[in-house]
């Protein structure tokens, strides 16, 4: 019986082959959209904010050597596009720019938030810029915007700081240079190999390109969520009143920009739209290949649409006043952002069959 | 109908006796300690190597219990390391056939504590390896081939009563069938789901790869798993398909071990099975094994005194142990609904991969003292694993609920309210709320009943 059937079934999987060929067709090439991500979207990114940074250096090596109003305001505006820009790399935490060994992965080691002004004083006080340290919340891009910007300061008291303490340039251009450093490793890294490694790894296992790059990217989103909106809106439990200086870019005033940006990235990688505003092979079109994708594609949409909205309603000010001032307005972008959250976080990855895990799965 | 006379029921007896006790050669239930001792010590090297015991007992802030387990305690670090040296040394030990009870005993305690901590990684393999250790605590394996046997030659025994060994073989019997049986559901069968999720994913693999992509082939594998499930365990007792079912299991485990990540377990079930096979092969298999460890050759030279058997303790073991083991499974069967949505019963009964479900679980917990409600950050608590379990399961929902109320607590909150809305997807559909997002999940514990606080399944 069990012979017989072992035959029937190879026949069957052989005469099917051939008639198939003008039925459903499953295939996604998931290379194809590991290819757009590399070439189009995390290279060229990474490519502007090793620019972006090596301009930011360049504007506070100038200042540094003579603190003024002009060589200040040169530097605030390097270091806002350098944050911008940042926006459309914070989620690829993976490969070059993953954990290793004592380092965190790149956006931590260099973009935490917010940081500590009062380490970050003491540091400067003991004219320790060594960074041998897990201070990750005394340095990298966040740590040089309270440098450039202080506390409600204006340019001229930002300067008195610098005239006052001279290794407080000191401090600020070793973390502009470890910045910099941190980024050309990771865009080195992806220009010499790993852009190759990371197209060719088109499995959907754990350890994969795509678990690797769906992981991060819904890490990202969460973290837009929770980190740029949930906290400072003192939503956790046990919060009993916001904490509008959390915000992202407190210092600066620019979190209502980021934020945008960060939420703009989020929706390209969905919909495999490059840095040159191509839109090309995404999560979107992966889900048109599979059973249940063009619901879950509507649905996405929608509520990314009500997130769009969310954000137009948000008032043209930093998110730290908007949320004392029209914290509804704020907060909506929280609930809506709460809304979506499944349609990326376990839809997604379900319909496509990402391992998210490293641990086995039931046996058969 | 006639009641059956005295004289029958003896006669009826005496061949259900001759079934279970009747005398066999040893050979086959040593096959099975050298292949049970091998594939746990391989298990177990394997959890080392990959780091799991930091991953599993020591990185993580909150264990998953298993209910009526609760009090199985979660020790330090060096207590979990040592449990899992101890487990690859009585491996060792029943491989060999050394100081084989001791080992035995040792093996079951420290492989079930293991996983009696976190109900998150419950694996239908490890029940089965648990319950294996727990019959080979007293089957006589060690009574030949063995270090035991060559230390003390006088315990040696070429014979056991039959049942020893068809114990094993409904074991694994058990296993696939019930495994077939859960296969027969329209999901599986009509939609070929969750296959035509799975084995797409493995688009890029050489020469199947381009199988997978047609969704045909979804459906022939999700019929021809049903089947083989369903038979092959009963195909392994004859010896006319025997080496054919075996062929098959060697070709079904490679294959899914090859395409899903489930670890061990296809190594386990395709070793396992040998134990159908006849006593030449045993002979042969160790044989193999005996060029390696001399005293794997020692044969006795004096007929052993018979095995004492207590027949009707035996028997009453036997029935209650066998009766467990078909009705457990489908204990399910008492809960109404879905129990692919609703998980009640699901535990326990050999379904193993059926579908594919994921889940958004939000909690959301309410400060009596403030009556403001703030949402809930998984992560600060939850492994990913973690996280992926405890949110399609009601069980695990209502624990971590619990465990919410008592940690904000010890930070100062007095906790009212902790309530979750939950979105599962079950084999693509769009997701669905699992219970009441308004629901006070403090006012409920886990318990045999029926969870009526989840929402039935639509469509």
């Amino acid at each position: 019986m069990q012979k017989s059937f072992l035959l029937v079934a190879v026949i069957l999987l052989f005469s099917c082959q051939k008639k198939d060929n003008n039925k459903k067709d499953t295939s996604f090439n998931r290379a194809e959209l590991l290819k757009q991500a590399a070439e189009h979207m995390i290279m060229p990114a990474l490519d502007n904010v090793k620019s972006s940074v090596l301009e930011l250096q360049e504007a506070i090596t100038i200042f540094a050597n003579s603190p003024n109003v002009a060589s200040l305001a040169t530097a605030q505006e390097k270091w806002k596009l350098l944050a911008i820009s940042w926006q459309s790399v914070n989620m690829y935490n993976f490969g070059p720019a993953g954990e290793m060994g004592i380092n965190k992965s790149l956006n931590e080691e260099a973009a935490s938030f917010p940081v500590n002004a009062t380490k970050i004083e003491n540091y400067v006080l003991a004219k320790d810029a060594s960074f041998n340290n897990f201070d990750r919340d005394a340095r990298g891009l966040f740590a040089i915007e309270f440098l450039l910007f202080g506390l409600n300061q204006t340019p001229e008291e930002v300067i008195a700081t610098f005239n006052k303490d001279s290794f407080r340039a000191s401090y600020l251009l070793a973390s502009t240079n470890k910045l910099s450093q941190q980024i050309n490793q990771v865009q080195q890294a992806w220009e010499t190999n790993y852009s190759k490694e990371f197209v060719s790894n088109a499995g959907t296992d754990i350890g994969s390109s795509i678990s690797l790059y769906y992981n991060d990217f819904l890490k990202s989103y969460e973290g837009l969520k929770n980190f740029k909106f949930g906290i400072p809106l003192g939503l956790r439990p046990g919060q009993t009143s916001p904490l509008p200086q959390n915000v992202e870019a407190y210092y600066s005033g620019i979190s209502l920009q980021l934020a945008k940006a960060h939420w703009q990235q989020i929706k390209n990688i969905w919909e495999g739209r490059g840095l040159n505003g191509v839109d090309g092979i995404g999560f979107k079109e992966y889900l048109e290949s599979v059973s249940g994708g063009q619901e879950l594609i509507v649905a996405t949409q929608k509520q990314m649409a009500a997130i769009d909205q969310a954000f137009a309603a948000l008032p043209d000010k930093p998110l730290s006043k908007a949320i004392t001032e029209d914290f509804e307005k704020v907060n909506l972008v929280h609930t809506e952002m709460q809304k979506h959250t499944r349609f990326f976080k376990s839809d997604l990855s379900s319909l496509i069959g990402i391992a998210i895990t490293y641990s086995s799965g039931d046996g058969d | 109908m006639p009641l059956p006379t005295a004289a029958e029921m003896e006669i009826d007896d005496s061949k259900l006796n001759r079934f279970l006790f009747k005398e066999v050669e040893i050979l086959p239930l040593v096959a099975f300690r050298i292949i049970f001792g091998l594939t746990t010590f391989i298990s177990s090297l394997r959890f080392l190597l990959l780091g799991w015991v930091d991953l599993h007992f020591v990185e993580t802030k909150i264990q998953f219990k298993y209910f009526g387990f609760e009090w199985v305690p979660l020790m330090p670090e060096a207590f979990m390391y040592a449990l899992h040296f101890l487990m690859l040394l009585s491996s060792i030990g029943i491989f060999l056939g050394a100081y084989y009870r001791i080992a035995t005993i040792t093996f079951f305690i420290c492989f079930t504590w293991c996983e009696l901590i976190d109900l998150t990684y419950y694996l239908n393999h490890y029940y089965f390896v648990s319950i294996i250790a727990f019959l080979m605590m007293f089957l006589p394996a060690n009574k030949a081939y063995a270090f035991d046997a060559f230390k003390n030659p006088k315990t040696t025994q070429k014979k056991v009563p039959a049942f020893t060994i068809n114990i094993l073989k409904f074991q694994l019997i058990v296993v696939y069938f019930f495994a077939g049986i859960a296969k027969i559901n329209y999901d599986w069968l009509i939609l070929a789901m969750p296959l035509k999720i799975w084995l797409p994913a493995h688009s890029d693999m050489p020469v199947l790869g381009t199988l997978f992509k047609q969704e045909i082939t979804a459906y022939l594998f999700s019929w021809v798993g049903m089947l083989f499930d369903v038979f092959v365990g009963f195909l392994l007792l004859f010896s006319s398909t025997r080496i054919w079912a075996w062929l098959c299991i060697v070709v079904f485990h490679s294959l899914t071990g090859y395409l899903f990540q489930i670890g061990v377990f296809p190594i386990v079930m395709t070793f396992s099975t040998l134990v159908f096979f006849s006593n030449n092969f045993h002979q042969k298999f160790i044989f193999f094994f005996s060029k390696f460890i001399s005293f794997f050759r020692f044969e006795p030279s004096v007929e052993a005194p018979k095995l004492k058997t207590n027949i009707s303790l035996n028997k009453l073991a036997l029935l209650v142990w066998v009766g467990f083991h078909l009705l457990f499974p489908m204990r399910y069967l008492l809960y109404p609904g879905n129990h692919f949505w609703t998980e009640e019963g699901y535990r326990f009964g050999w379904r193993v991969m059926l579908f594919e479900k994921a889940g958004t679980a939000t909690f959301y917990v309410t400060d009596a003292n403030t009556n403001k409600e703030g949402v809930v950050d998984n992560t600060d608590f939850l492994n990913a694993h973690q996280e992926k379990q405890m949110a399609m399961q009601p069980d695990m929902i209502l624990q971590y609920a619990q465990f919410l109320k008592k940690y904000y607590e010890t930070k100062g909150l007095t906790v009212s309210k902790v309530r979750a809305e939950v979105y599962v997807t079950l084999n693509a559909r769009p997701s669905q709320l699992l219970i009441n997002p308004q629901e006070n999940l403090l006012n409920f514990r886990d318990s045999w009943a029926t969870k009526t606080w989840i929402k039935p399944l639509e469509n």
